[in-house]
């Protein structure tokens, strides 16, 4: 069989290429790579280069979220309208306003306090209609919800109270660098941060790249210092989060892309591969980034081994394994035996005799 | 172009024309070729190949090609027939692969003083080409008239072109050892002065000896 095979070679005049590429370093078994694709980078079933076994992968799809804040809402205002204040409290008490908040969901949290207000009131619940008014003017919120004038006097009077209020300063703590929201106002600060905050009930949330995100409630003056912990993102978060910093046009592979990607594909060698004019590589190891290169659109194989021997996953052939070498050689030897041969070279000299 | 620079490099050869001259200049005779007939008739040897009938001066030119080998002599003829004396000179088949053998007709010649340029002329204008190729290596040209049939001179014998008989030989010249290749230009053949112009015995032992190289 081996014989059968060099015969086919010889015959089709691979043996000299055959011999150049056994002296080129290959790795004894492919190594595997995910290629993570941006744009239409990748033609799949050409995706191959040697000594890497390289695989397709895509980011999870993002879930959208359930939202049933909105039917509550329209079945509290029924409830309200119709006189049914104990249907409208049950409706309402589904709706977690802190959530809203720490989604910079204002507009809803104030539309569910306001009924709650006036459902409280018209219940005949003053004292949790109270609360509800002071939480509405603690947070900040405007009332834009029609309601009746005895539950609008009741939380313009919250508001007023509000505006006298003392303040005092709280501390967060949390993930260095995360984006610190207070009652639904976004990026208040970068934590670890303080912040002047009135008095009263307060809802902090804070986000990061990498992180799920976590939110709290201060009432102030009571506490002075929050806490956020924020758990480690999942996998789907961490993707969507990925999405979102790529959509906004950062890099996909710095720092803290690597460290998302890192968390949503699971081989731990990832390479990200985006198509432009040229193709962008970036090799993604472990969770850091530990190569970029660049290539002709259409040389996936080529960047995936640039990326792989720069990024120290395969090892770099010495100049004397690579093909091109022994062409350069060949070349500059056919060259210079040429140059030897025109400077030596005597034309044949032809002498005819005669009288 | 780039095919035709590299076929003007490699594939041409450098044509080179070397003109023999029998005697110092082209209208002088060599005296290998004016020796007096030793029977005391006052005439030239070479009037024994003229025809008082038809008054033509008719014999064979015969020009070899001699391989001296490794030891090239220098021009005097004994230092050529010391070289030779082990018989590394031949008269090879490789070194002319054709032999030279052509009958020469001059005249009409009326006054024996005019012939030595009449046959000058005649060579000139019928054999401009005697050699196409020369061989590249040092060899003597050797001019011998004689009165032998070219018949059986044509026929080599074991890569060696056959000797002349000298009795027949009317005149013989040669050339110093050279390289043909090297001399682009004129080749005088002679044979000794010393020798050959003391008188018509030893001027025609001269010639004898002369055309029957490279045996002794």
């Amino acid at each position: 069989m081996a014989a059968i095979a060099v015969n086919v070679a010889r015959r089709h005049r691979l043996l000299p290429w055959l011999l150049v590429g056994a002296c080129t370093a290959r790795a004894a078994h492919p190594i595997p790579i995910a290629v993570l694709e941006l744009g239409d980078a990748l033609d799949r079933a050409a995706l191959h280069s040697d000594g890497l076994a390289p695989y397709a992968v895509s980011p999870p799809r993002a879930v959208p979220p359930v939202d049933r804040t909105g039917d509550a809402l329209g079945r509290a205002r029924a409830a309200y309208v119709g006189g049914d204040f104990d249907a409208c409290a049950d409706a309402l008490s589904g709706i977690a306003v802190d959530d809203l908040l720490a989604h910079a969901d204002r507009d809803r949290a104030s539309r569910v306090l306001v009924l709650s207000v006036a459902c409280a009131l018209g219940a005949r619940n003053v004292a949790d209609a109270s609360a509800d008014a002071a939480t509405l003017a603690s947070y900040g919120l405007e009332a834009h919800e029609s309601i009746a004038p005895d539950a609008e006097a009741l939380i313009g009077q919250a508001i007023e109270a509000q505006g006298h209020a003392a303040h005092s300063t709280i501390a967060i703590d949390g993930v260095a660098g995360a984006h610190v929201m207070i009652d639904g106002r976004a990026d208040r600060c970068i934590a670890p941060c303080r912040v002047e905050l009135s008095a009263g009930r307060h809802a902090i949330a804070a986000t990061a790249d990498g992180y799920a995100p976590a939110h709290d409630i201060v009432r102030v003056p009571d506490e002075a210092r929050v806490e956020l912990a924020q758990a480690p993102a999942s996998a789907q978060l961490a993707a969507t989060q990925w999405r979102s910093r790529v959509d906004a046009g950062l890099p996909p592979g710095d720092a803290i892309g690597a460290a998302l990607v890192a968390r949503f594909v699971p081989d731990r060698r990832v390479a990200i591969v985006r198509a432009g004019s040229r193709l962008d590589g970036d090799l993604v190891v472990d969770g850091l980034r530990v190569a970029v290169h660049e290539a002709p659109r259409g040389d996936v194989p080529d960047l995936l081994r640039e990326l792989a021997y720069d990024g120290g996953v395969l090892r770099r052939p010495a100049v004397w394994q690579r093909p091109w070498f022994w062409i350069a050689v060949s070349g500059a030897a056919v060259a210079i035996a040429a140059a030897i041969v025109a400077v030596t070279y005597q034309r044949p000299i032809d002498t005819s005799v005669g009288f | 172009m780039k095919r035709m620079l590299v076929f003007a490099l490699f594939a041409c050869t450098i044509d080179r024309h070397v003109t023999l001259l029998l005697g110092p200049d082209d209208t002088t005779l060599t005296t290998g070729f004016t020796c007096e007939d030793p029977n005391g008739s006052g005439l030239p040897l070479l009037a024994e190949a003229y025809s008082g009938s038809n008054q033509m001066l008719s014999f064979n030119l015969v020009v070899d090609v001699i391989d001296v080998g490794e030891h090239v002599p220098s021009c005097l003829g004994e230092d050529v027939e010391a070289a030779c004396a082990d018989g590394s000179c031949q008269l090879s088949v490789a070194d002319a692969p054709m032999r030279f053998c052509e009958t020469v007709n001059v005249g009409p010649i009326t006054e024996l003083a005019g012939s030595p340029a009449l046959v000058i002329a005649k060579l000139q204008e019928q054999f401009p080409i005697v050699i196409a190729k020369a061989p590249d290596r040092p060899v003597i040209i050797r001019a011998v008239a004689t009165m032998q049939p070219c018949g059986p001179l044509g026929s080599a014998a074991n890569g060696v072109w056959p000797a002349l008989d000298s009795t027949m030989a009317l005149g013989c010249a040669y050339s110093c050892p050279l390289d043909l290749d090297d001399a682009d230009g004129i080749i005088s053949l002679g044979l000794n002065v010393d020798v050959a112009g003391s008188d018509a015995m030893m001027c025609t032992a001269a010639v004898r000896a002369c055309a029957r190289f490279p045996e002794p």
